[in-house]
């Protein structure tokens, strides 16, 4: 027996807010990023005289480099960047660094000049065909653009799945979920004990959980995930898309004849590749990708013009 | 500016006092948030030197230093390894890794 759904909420009826149809690049965007272009063509002068932003490059009593950012609050480095400012090359001071007190002389101070934003700048970040601000400015729409309406397309089709979740009835057969949780459950917990992460550690109180406790409670916390896969596998049937023990078969082939011996060599067990706990990954994994398409194609109707 | 290192002239790249590399790798979201903010310390901070390789076009790298996710920053003080940190970062939190290279006694 299957769990089903009764009755899958009509995502197209959503409401979907202004903000996530935009898409176009924006004025504010551009002059950002060429804000961004003259950071990354910015020139280094040595400067006499120590002040926030500059970096500085010190030798600690023992002749080791010692560089400092004032303004830049590295963890342990504060003190020692507020003693820096007003320094000049060649002085010497005592400071804290860490937990330690150190003496430092300035050998070198480099202060940041960027770029200004011109036509010069443009031609140093060799874009093809592009050698003028205003070209840039098309170029950048150009290049950003799509990978925007896609990215907003993206968003709008979470909103579609988190809804769907929600408010979609299904019909749960209690076996079904035992079995799904079950196997994913197994397959989390043999994977945190191989990579050395604890399962038995409790989320609350000190005392340890043993191996089945442990294990009862990584199944518990599959059953999220199983609601999710329901709808995904009705949705995915839906559209004809049905993933077989025959296309686990090839996908476990291909897999094996590219990573085969990697995996061989790094030690892993083969046999995993082609277990129940994969066959079940990988059904979830189809399933997924083609609600995520469809929700996806449907959202390109929301964005703006 | 961060250098991006090649399996062949990856050696190369650890030849200065202070040196990071950033083993990112294809289709990895952390990567991708990390991205900026490491350029953004290359560009702030000179004296360190900001290299990143791609370890799904040069797996090889990564097998040599057993790399198991991405992203992986990896910091070294003349050639040697001395700090590691897993995972995408942002600005304020890459300064917390770098002041563990840059002062450790």
């Amino acid at each position: 027996m299957e769990s089903t759904v009764k009755n899958l909420y009509d995502y197209l009826s959503s409401e979907v807010p202004l903000e996530l149809r935009k898409w176009h690049v924006t004025e504010e965007e551009t002059e950002e990023a060429l804000a961004l272009l003259g950071r990354d063509h910015a020139s280094r002068n040595q400067v006499e005289s120590a002040q926030e932003g500059d970096a500085l490059l010190c030798r600690d009593a023992g002749d080791r480099m010692v560089p400092l950012y004032p303004g830049r609050r590295l963890p342990g480095a504060e003190e020692a960047e507020k003693s820096c400012v007003g320094r000049r090359v060649g002085d010497k001071f005592v400071c804290r660094l860490g937990d330690r007190e150190v003496s430092l002389r300035v050998e070198e101070i480099l202060r940041l000049e960027f770029h200004p934003v011109n036509d010069e700048l443009i031609r140093l970040a060799g874009i093809p065909g592009v050698s003028t601000v205003a070209e840039y400015r098309i170029w950048y729409a150009g290049e950003n653009g799509p990978k925007k309406r896609e990215r907003a397309a993206r968003m709008i089709a979470r909103e579609f799945l988190e809804a769907v979740e929600e408010k979609t009835e299904l019909s749960i057969d209690p076996e079904e979920q035992a079995a799904w949780c079950g196997v994913r459950g197994k397959m989390i917990y043999d994977a945190m004990v191989r990579e050395g992460c604890d399962p038995h550690i409790p989320e609350e109180g000190t005392e340890l959980l043993d191996d089945e406790e442990a294990l009862a409670r990584i199944v518990r916390q599959q059953k999220r995930f199983y609601r999710r896969f329901v709808i995904s596998r009705h949705m995915a049937r839906q559209g004809g898309c049905e993933y077989t023990r025959e296309q686990f078969r090839k996908d476990v082939e291909k897999h094996l004849a590219v990573y085969g011996e990697e995996m061989k060599e790094m030690g892993y067990d083969l046999a995993e590749v082609s277990s129940e706990a994969s066959f079940l990954m990988r059904m979830e994994s189809a399933y997924d990708n083609y609600v995520a398409e469809l929700l996806i194609k449907a959202a390109e109707q929301f964005l703006e013009d | 500016m961060v250098y991006e290192a090649t399996a062949a002239n990856y050696d190369e790249q650890l030849k200065a006092e202070f040196v990071v590399v950033d083993f990112y790798g294809d289709h990895c979201g952390a990567c991708v948030y990390l991205a900026p903010f490491y350029q953004e310390a290359a560009n702030d901070m000179p004296y360190i030197r900001f290299v990143k390789i791609n370890i799904s076009q040069y797996p090889e790298i990564g097998k040599r230093y057993r790399i198991k996710g991405v992203p992986t920053l990896k910091f070294f003080r003349n050639g040697e390894e001395v700090h590691e940190a897993l995972g995408g970062r942002d600005r304020e939190m890459l300064n917390a890794e770098l002041a563990k290279m840059l002062y450790r006694e």
